[in-house]
């Protein structure tokens, strides 16, 4: 599973979901579907996100397991 | 976009549009086979006329319908296309159905997952309706058939998308 840390980021910003959503191109649901893990973002989108929350893309998202295995 | 959106609520029209063609159906089977049968059985050697009550209730309750159902559709098409100008859509369209949503790439993947369940429900179904026409029925219930698949159709689509917009 892709975990992220979309919604952290966007509250540290002050932008809604919608805010977010309009600035990478996508809805207001989009964002939601992200940050609950539900729905995996494609390259360019997570490009564009990680662009305007100013984050690596890596630190921005990170499969579940690859945590697993650090800890 | 919301559960009251026309385009989610789109699924919901076509529902309500082909139930009231099962209905009308009914008549229009059977004003077709009074006009290629001559009118035989309709009229009598005496002159008399044998009206079909049913075809006439379905004739004139689905006529009304209808044209409710129209006037409800004009008026939530114009109230869309007044409140999104930059996203208007046209009264009928013979390319993309206005219920498949590419919005963005969520939408566009709700949208091809639900058109999958679409899919395999007419794979699983359709050879069926097949079996069934294999049968002396009358027309109107191969047509009565072949509306409620669609209803169903649209059912397990809208299905689909409101479980992502409710979200």
């Amino acid at each position: 599973m892709l975990r992220n840390r979309v919604k952290e980021l966007r509250a540290r910003h002050g932008l809604s979901q919608s805010e977010l959503g309009n600035l990478v191109g996508v809805t207001r649901q989009t964002i939601g579907f992200i940050e609950k893990g539900e729905f995996s973002p494609s390259i360019a989108l997570s490009l564009r996100l990680a662009k305007h929350l100013q984050i690596r893309v890596d630190e921005l998202f990170w499969l579940e397991e690859d945590l697993d295995g650090q800890t | 976009m919301d559960k009251h959106d026309f385009r989610i609520q789109f699924p919901l029209w076509n529902i309500a549009l082909l139930s009231i063609l099962m209905i009308w159906c009914y008549s229009v089977v059977y004003a077709a086979d009074m006009l290629f049968n001559d009118f035989e059985g309709t009229i009598l050697p005496n002159g008399e006329i044998h009206w079909n009550i049913f075809g006439l209730i379905s004739f004139f309750v689905g006529f009304v319908l209808l044209i409710v159902f129209f006037v409800a559709y004009f008026l939530k098409l114009h109230r869309y296309n007044k409140e999104h100008p930059n996203n208007r859509l046209t009264a009928f369209t013979s390319m993309k159905p206005h219920e498949i949503l590419e919005d963005d790439e969520l939408f566009q993947q709700v949208s091809e997952k639900a058109t999958k369940k679409v899919y395999i429900f007419y794979s699983n179904y359709l050879p069926l309706v097949i079996l069934l026409m294999a049968f002396p029925l009358h027309r109107f219930v191969f047509i009565f058939v072949i509306l409620l698949l669609l209803i169903i159709q649209n059912a397990i689509y809208y299905r689909h998308l409101r479980q992502y917009v409710m979200n």
